[in-house]
């Protein structure tokens, strides 16, 4: 215990120094703006900020990354709840209450709620991180090339399987990021792989390019065919909490919180399962479920802070397994590999200004966004008024300027369009886009401990199932694909969870 | 054919000319017993396993709005991009984004063609102020010769 307490002094140290304070401020801001914007949600927000964090301290930009997150997190449930439109799955669920209490004139009550209530969540599930990620991390030290490898077949598996309605098209995806991954020079053997001649491809396809083109560029494509269709936006009085408010919530917010930060930390499962799950657990306790979807406050609290939690558990696979649970987070681990700092175990030992500056400036964020949000929300609601026929060609200029910084290089912008294209048709066939980003930033570390795995076996492919680790691993990704298949036929059975979101 | 099913050819396809590609790769380290083929032929095979899963497995498409309505300005922002990023370079970030925003405007919607231009020429200069000037990320230059 006291060693959690003295590195987390050392954490806060690294936190609040100067710069990387003004830097969670920076990203709060830029995130929450980000969140609030339509047509650009947290993935490609923090992808187009990448390119600004070349050069900086890895401390410092994990601390700004993590402030944009959070910020991108309030900023979605802002519009979830005033104009109904959530700012990303996982505030998908705050709209049912949400944006009922705004019809009632409870606007106020709801951001507030919101606010606080992900505001404790993050606190209580920070102290949960701070105690589950040092053990697990040095299990995972023990570790070798082939349980590693198993690990990401298990992340990856299991994002697939969570990722969309259609198993095979997830996996389909996955594959498509693993392959773009394969581009480039092969570490082991020196030579160029699927480069085709062109010099810019020697060092692979940046994440950067993919994540702005996957999902920034295809967004704008698909939102620009319903330009001129009016938004309504609600009358906002001041942001304010009652007491009795508080006290409804309450359970709501602790629940929330635990199933939020429990269903973070699972591989793949994310923010977005957490807060339909808490939603619904609301809703199965009430003593009057009538209420919910007709502007009951718990049903704005629960997802909240669920969101929040799991949000803040999601960084515990990343950190200590170097397995990101969400495109989220596989974009910041895609960051941490771009500054040279490999997660995993080892970070823990060799960046502990990272792990413990990161985990520091959670709290920071947390508290930078309570006094940043509740007074500000109203500038961020006249954002959501700037008509779309000057926000949308604005991000797409941004988004040519991100990509061209990474290599001042055509081929990639080239690249981005046509990647673009791409998700814009996987976004209109079920394609989810979340297993090819983790495929591309899992890609080259996968195939290379399963080579190494087979250097040391001799070329004995079954060393993955000989292995006991590695074995219980690569079961549990089979199971996480059998499983879908599974629960369906369970749901042929009346009264499942599912039918009550 | 459904639009499932023509992705299922299309990756079939392509997950074969990435695994004949993959073929040509040969390892140089004694060590490295399986080569830098294996692993693309792995993911190669499977996602042509997974193709054609998908080819047998998928269903019909709900009606279809005809492709230039469904689609129409998605095609026309893709084409205004390219030649977005084909300028770029050769005739300098500021005129082509101002081209660019101010016909963007238009495009979607904006009537008065000033208003268009001076959001265009204010965005335009915004971004290079950020981005160039105080981030430091130096854009293309192009037609105006002189760097800073």
């Amino acid at each position: 215990m006291s060693e959690i307490l003295a590195n987390l002094a050392f954490g806060f140290g690294v936190a609040l120094q100067p710069i990387n304070l003004l830097l969670a401020f920076v990203g709060a801001f830029v995130g929450t703006l980000i969140g609030v914007l339509p047509g650009i949600g947290p993935v490609s927000g923090i992808a187009l900020l990448l390119p600004l964090i070349i050069g900086l301290h890895p401390a410092s930009a994990m601390i700004m990354l993590t402030a944009v997150y959070y910020g991108t997190m309030y900023g979605g449930s802002t519009t979830s709840i005033l104009v109904n439109v959530p700012g990303e799955a996982s505030s998908v669920a705050t709209t049912f209450d949400g944006y009922q209490m705004s019809l009632q004139g409870r606007a106020g009550p709801a951001l507030a709620i919101a606010a606080v209530g992900s505001f404790i969540a993050g606190t209580i599930s920070i102290v949960a991180l701070m105690l589950f990620s040092l053990p697990l991390a040095r299990w995972a030290l023990v570790f070798g090339p082939a349980e590693n490898c198993a690990l990401m077949v298990l992340g990856l598996s299991s994002l697939s399987t969570l990722a969309g309605e259609n198993l095979v098209k997830a996996l389909l995806s996955t594959l498509v990021g693993l392959m773009l991954a394969t581009v480039g020079t092969d570490l082991v053997t020196g030579i160029d792989r699927y480069t085709f001649g062109i010099p810019q491809l020697l060092d692979g396809i940046d994440l950067v390019t993919v994540a702005v083109g996957l999902f920034a560029i295809s967004e704008v494509l698909l939102v620009v065919r319903e330009v001129g269709v009016q938004r309504r936006l609600l009358p906002l009085q001041r942001v304010w909490l009652s007491l009795k408010d508080f006290v409804d919530s309450w359970w709501a917010i602790i629940r929330g919180t635990v199933v939020g930060f429990y269903i973070g930390i699972l591989p793949a499962a994310g923010a977005t399962i957490a807060s339909f799950l808490s939603y619904a657990l609301e809703k199965r306790l009430a003593k009057d479920p009538s209420r919910f979807g007709k502007g009951d406050i718990r049903g704005v609290a629960a997802p909240e802070s669920a969101n929040n939690a799991a949000a803040v558990g999601n960084m515990i696979p990343m950190l200590t397994l170097a397995i990101p649970g969400s495109s989220t987070t596989a974009i910041m681990m895609g960051a941490l590999l771009m500054l040279n700092v490999l997660p995993g175990p080892q970070l823990f030992t060799k960046h502990p200004d990272v792990v413990w500056g990161l985990i520091a400036s959670m709290y920071v964020s947390n508290a930078v966004l309570l006094i940043l949000n509740l007074p500000l929300v109203g500038l961020f609601v006249q954002i959501l008024k700037t008509p779309e026929r000057y926000l949308y060609p604005l991000i797409v200029s941004v988004c040519v300027i991100g990509v061209y910084a990474v290599g001042r290089s055509r081929v990639d912008l080239t690249l981005m369009i046509l990647l673009g294209a791409l998700g814009y048709y996987m976004r209109q066939h079920d394609y989810p886009l979340g297993p090819a980003i983790l495929g591309l930033v899992l890609g080259d570390r996968m195939e290379q401990t399963m080579r190494q795995a087979l250097i040391i076996s001799n070329g004995n492919w079954t060393t993955f199932l000989t292995r006991p680790i590695s074995a219980v691993i690569l079961t549990l990704a089979a199971l996480s694909l059998a499983a879908p298949y599974v629960i369906s036929a369970m749901r042929r059975q009346p009264r499942m969870v599912a039918e009550d979101v | 054919m459904t639009a499932d099913r023509l992705a299922a050819v299309v990756l079939l396809v392509g997950s074969a000319l990435y695994m004949r590609q993959a073929l040509g790769y040969r390892g140089h380290t004694v060590a490295d017993v399986v080569g830098p083929s294996a692993y693309p032929l792995l993911i190669g095979g499977l996602t042509a396993l997974l193709a054609i899963v998908q080819f047998v497995r998928s269903g019909r498409d709900g009606a279809v709005e005809p492709f230039w309505t469904r689609h129409g300005r998605a095609v026309v922002l893709v084409g205004a991009l390219f030649a977005y990023i084909l300028l770029l370079e050769s005739v300098g970030f500021l005129l082509t984004t101002l081209a660019y925003l101010t016909l963007s405007h238009l495009w979607l919607g904006e009537r008065v063609w000033w208003r268009a231009a001076g959001i265009g020429l204010a965005l335009t200069l915004g971004l290079w102020f950020l981005f160039d000037r105080t981030l430091g990320l130096s854009l293309p230059i192009g037609l105006f010769g002189l760097r800073r």
